[in-house]
């Protein structure tokens, strides 16, 4: 194994870049007087001023190449990241690029940041370009000039659009589930060590998917299968898991980790009947054992999995805590006197929202999205780290996308995005109506946020929220189409 | 010159026209590529022509990028694009042996090598393509995971599904329902039952929504001090340290296998694990696991199956083998350069392992100039030797003549019969020195055992005649002291007379008053000079001294007489005892 790898540091117009993007997303998150907030703008402000020496500084993408001013910036090790970040996020925007004038050297803090909202913003719109140019121009904002992205032939080098990289996810979801059943099939049928291969390439590949968009597999992971349970869950689990490994900045390879560990954290249910695992009635006690040594059964069957034992150390032990809470109690009761493995708390959150979102045979009706995080919040401390599970709803948003919602007009529709901002309480949303088949259909998107002109109220409320497999909905099948 | 006309490659030509320049140039690399990937499978990674072609293929590369880009190139079957250009075909002779075949399986569409790319980067690549090189239906990754984990920063590549090619993605609109359909649901009554998580999930739970305005967004919103603990928790995660942790928990997996099936899983694994602690090592895991896994299945333990225990103490032979012991004693020597935590950690480990480690130990001992790893190494074959001290006999059988001081070291900690056996064979040893310190431990161990000895009282070297008597004179013995009169009656005319004195000094150490009417004889006797030859002073002499030393009263009534003697000749004699007062008498310490 090679050192750990050197990176340079930033020149000053990848400075400038990482300034930009890191603003960009601090001011997604936060309100507008958070530190970060301030301390990203001071920063952005910082580097316009070090790079422009004319009348104007463009950066733009030019055949997949960041430009500041005329000069190309290196894609290479240290700024792989970043780059692909910019140029996805200028995609979204139908932006070539943007080119700030003099002028923003006098501007006010509170003048950029508003900028960076609308740029933030215009990326969830139908048209982002028009709708952003409007925006700039109700604001006053006159010192930026927007490059459009000129029509170019895709190769598939380039940047992904929404439409791809959902395509991507669904790909990885199918790879992902089909590899773990494989692996799992080849456990019960005994044959010596397995190979993970395959799940570790999907893994991995995966793990580049997600640093460039997280949010589409927090989406897909809605997905339900009543009669395909443990292998969905196995990879909402895992996706999920992931996207809070992301939002720590955890390395790829432990990201590649995380994933594995969280794909095959059920694995030892292979080893429990059928009968018991989907049990309408009360379990006996032998049987309520046999459900508990799961965890550590999974820890023990990953030691048939042809991998690295530095991989396999690292997911032995969260794979075996992934049922103990923060506070140590939950099961194996074994003597396990030290505090859960990042991995395990991760591990152990995502399982349980997956869990109480997932039907069972056992139960009926579901907690609503945003009540099993307000549950799942309520044991904060308790049952989960506290900080980790902020993060989790920081990445759901309060209405996590999945949520199916009943408005005051008595439309009924489902979160398709949550802007996390502020856990914005007005997300965007589709309607659904039902077919006369009894299916729903998807309607148009309405963001929740919109305001009657006249009066500034809301146009729509939200008055219940439900889980969607209440009314049969598969989610999904909605945010993944058109 | 060929073309390839796929679509795709139109697609790229059309972004890339390449000179002829160019082109001849990747033509270089890649022959030079291509050569390197074979004498990389020749030689040894470190092995002198493998350095060179190496070093041979960077200077390629550089030259390469000093007048043109990144070499991007496309992998098909059988052969290598650059651009549309064909630049590299496989030699039908061996397909499967060439790197770009190795490529082309596992994925690989295409791959970049940057400006700036350094040897350490290409040995990097090689050894991955290597160790993958032959294809493999369960194994742990390929080329490309391997690539993909390894990071290069100097090339890139892409790869395809390979895997997943007859694969139908998810239809999400033709999903099957998400939940069960209302009549499977279970009775209101069973609803609040504990399942995975021992609460009730689901039906029972009543939640606020976390919109719910009692919850207020500063609530959720993560602080800085949040943001530090999260860093905290990434960083502890990224240097984890997993030892211990992982020991307990496989302790606590292992404990609860109650069929022996699973166990015999559990037991496969730590196996593997103690191979590779040894080769990355971690020393001090492997005690870790050594030290626990004895201590949960003794037979102190009272939950444990004696099938389970039995399995354990078979689990330590079987880590005994050759090639492990081997691999130990490469990396202990390696070790020279003394990290004491890594040494005292192999020390407590290797107790637990077959005494037959004893064979591999021992050359370790003779090889090493370090004294920190020869006292190590010694514990550990003095705690292997208790158990069973087999192996410690058939090598000094074998091997007694080299190991010599070392193994005596060693045996001078070890007690028993057997070892004293080993012991007496020392005495036979080349080495003075050593049988010299055999004898004294032999007869430090039981007087008795200077009988046995006896004989070595005749050796030709002073050295061990001087143990032998020394040994001899350490303890009153009836046995000894007919030894040796009857020694001085048969001998004393032939031997060096200095010798003899020695022999009576010793016979006054180790007697007792039945030695007095022969040494009286040779003090006192007169006239018939052939008796013992006893009219040579010295032997007079070497009487008084034993006498004196016997210290009895009949010996002083003896001595008396000598010294009241009218012969000057004894008289003289008896003088000589005054030297013992004299010089003090320090030989029986
Ligand atoms: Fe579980
Ligand atoms: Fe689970």
């Amino acid at each position: 194994m090679t050192d750990a790898p050197k990176y340079r540091s930033y020149s000053q117009f990848e400075e400038f870049l990482h300034n930009f993007y890191s603003l960009s997303q601090t001011a997604r998150i936060h309100s507008d007087n958070h530190t970060l907030v301030l301390e990203g703008i001071e920063k952005f402000s910082e580097s316009i001023n070090s790079c422009m020496d004319s009348d104007s500084l463009t950066f733009k993408i030019s055949n997949d190449q960041l430009y500041v001013g005329d000069e190309k910036l290196p894609y290479n090790r240290t700024t792989k990241n970043l780059f692909d970040n910019i140029i996805r996020y200028f995609d979204a925007r139908v932006l070539e690029g943007v080119r700030l004038l003099e002028a923003v050297k006098q501007v006010s803090a509170k003048e950029i940041l508003a900028f960076m909202r609308l740029l933030d913003m215009s990326g969830q719109q139908p048209e982002p370009l028009a709708w952003l140019k409007d925006g700039l121009a109700t604001e006053n904002i006159l010192w930026v000039e927007l490059i459009k992205k000129t029509e170019r032939p895709q190769d598939e080098e380039s940047y992904k659009s929404k439409a791809e990289r959902r395509e991507r996810a669904r790909k990885d979801y199918t790879y992902t589930k089909a590899s773990v059943e494989e692996v799992a099939q080849k456990i019960k049928e005994g044959k010596g060590e397995v190979g993970v291969r395959k799940t570790v390439r999907v893994v991995q590949d995966m793990v580049t998917n997600l640093i460039e968009d997280d949010e589409v597999y927090s989406a897909i992971s809605t997905l339900r299968v009543f009669d395909d349970y443990t292998y969905t869950h196995s990879v909402n689990v895992a996706m999920l898991s992931m996207c809070i490994g992301r939002r720590i900045n955890l390395s790829r390879r432990n990201l590649v980790n995380l994933g594995m560990c969280a794909l095959f954290h059920d694995l030892g249910k292979i080893e429990i009947p059928n009968e018991v695992l989907h049990k309408k009635n009360k379990l006996d006690d032998r049987e309520l054992q046999m459900i508990q040594e799961h965890s550590l059964n999974s820890s023990r069957l990953l030691l048939k999995l042809k991998a690295s034992p530095d991989s396999k150390a690292r997911i032995l032990v969260p794979m075996f805590e992934h049922h103990l809470k923060y506070d140590l109690s939950g099961y194996p009761h074994a003597d396990w006197k030290k505090p859960l493995t990042l991995f395990g708390k991760i591990i152990s959150i995502a399982d349980k929202y997956d869990t109480l979102t997932s039907s069972r045979a056992y139960r009926k009706s579901l907690l609503s999205p945003d009540r099993a995080l307000g549950y799942m919040f309520d044991r904060a401390g308790k049952d989960y780290d506290p900080v980790l599970i902020k993060v989790f709803i920081n990445i759901m948003g309060v209405y996590p996308v999945g949520t199916l919602l009943r408005l005051d007009n008595g439309e009924l529709a489902l979160v398709v995005s949550s802007p996390s901002r502020d856990f914005a309480k007005r997300p965007l949303v589709c309607i659904l109506e039902k077919d006369d088949d009894g299916s729903y259909i998807k309607k148009e998107i309405i963001n929740l946020d919109e305001r009657d002109s006249e009066t500034d109220s809301y146009i729509r409320e939200i008055t219940e929220t439900y889980h969607p497999s209440d009314l049969g909905i598969q989610p999904v099948q909605h945010i993944f189409s058109g | 010159m060929q073309k390839a006309d796929t679509k795709k490659q139109q697609e790229i030509s059309a972004a890339t026209s390449l000179s002829d320049k160019e082109l001849q140039g990747a033509r270089q690399v890649i022959n030079i590529f291509v050569l390197a990937w074979k004498n990389y499978g020749l030689y040894p990674e470190d092995h002198v022509n493998t350095k060179r072609s190496l070093e041979n293929l960077v200077t390629a590369f550089n030259s390469f990028f000093t007048d043109h880009e990144d070499l991007r190139l496309i992998v098909e079957k059988d052969r290598l694009l650059c651009g549309p250009e064909i630049i590299y075909e496989v030699s039908p002779e061996a397909p499967s042996e060439d790197i770009i075949t190795l490529l082309y399986r596992d994925g690989i569409k295409w791959i970049e090598f940057q400006e700036g790319l350094p040897l350490e980067e290409i040995a990097a690549f090689y050894k991955i393509a290597y160790k993958y090189r032959l294809f493999a239906e369960e194994t742990e990754g390929d080329i490309v995971t391997a690539l993909m984990d390894e990071e290069l920063e100097y090339i890139d590549f892409k790869a395809v599904d390979i895997f997943w090619q007859d694969l139908m993605i998810m239809d999400f609109s033709q999903l099957p329902p998400p939940a069960p359909p209302p009549e499977e649901v279970a009775d209101q009554e069973e609803k609040d039952q504990s399942r995975e998580t021992e609460e009730p999930e689901g039906d029972g739970i009543v939640a606020r929504s976390i919109a719910d305005p009692s919850i207020g967004v500063a609530q959720l919103e993560l602080s800085n001090l949040d943001y530090v603990t999260l860093q905290q928790m990434v960083q502890e995660e990224e240097n984890w340290v997993i030892t211990e942790d992982l020991v307990e928990a496989l302790m606590i997996i292992i404990k609860s296998q109650t069929e022996q099936e699973k166990f015999e899983a559990v037991l496969g694994f730590i196996s593997e694990e103690v191979v590779e602690t040894i080769e990355l090592e971690k020393f001090d895991l492997l005690a870790l696991l050594f030290q626990s896994l004895h201590k949960l299945f003794s037979p102190k333990s009272p939950t444990v199956q004696d099938w389970q225990r039995s399995r354990i103490d078979r689990f330590f032979q079987e880590q005994s083998k050759p090639e492990v012991f081997q691999l130990i004693c490469d990396k202990l020597l390696q070790l020279e350069i003394i990290e004491m935590d890594k040494l005292k950690a192999l020390g407590q480990a290797l107790i637990y392992l077959s005494p037959e480690l004893i064979h591999f130990l021992l050359p370790v001992i003779l090889q090493s100039r370090s004294h920190e790893l020869q006292k190590m190494v010694s514990a550990v074959i003095v705690h292997l030797s208790r158990r069973d001290i087999g192996p410690l006999e058939k090598i000094a059988k074998k091997h007694g003549t080299e190991m010599g001081g070392k193994l005596l070291a060693i045996l001078n900690r070890l007690q028993g019969d057997r070892v004293n056996r080993i012991l007496f064979k020392m005495c036979d040893h080349p080495s003075d020195t050593v049988r010299g310190k055999a004898i004294k431990e032999l007869v430090d161990r039981d007087p008795k055992y200077a009988q046995r000895l006896f004989s070595l009282i005749d050796d030709p070297s002073k050295e061990i005649r001087t143990s032998i008597l020394a040994a001899i004179a350490k303890h009153k013995s009836g046995g000894l002291e007919n030894l040796l009169l009857n020694y001085l009656k048969e001998n004393s005319a032939q031997k060096d007379p200095a010798h003899i004195l020695a022999c009576y000094e010793a016979l006054g150490r180790c007697g007792s008053d039945n030695s007095i009417p022969f040494l009286s004889k040779i003090l006192l006797s007169r006239g018939w000079n052939s008796f013992m030859g006893s009219g040579k002073l010295i032997f007079r002499e070497g009487a008084a001294i034993a006498l004196a030393l016997l210290d009895t009263p009949e010996a002083k009534d003896v001595l008396q007489k000598a010294s009241k003697s009218r012969f000057k000749v004894i008289r003289k004699a008896f003088d000589g005892t005054k030297r013992l007062t004299v010089s003090g008498d320090n030989t029986n310490d």
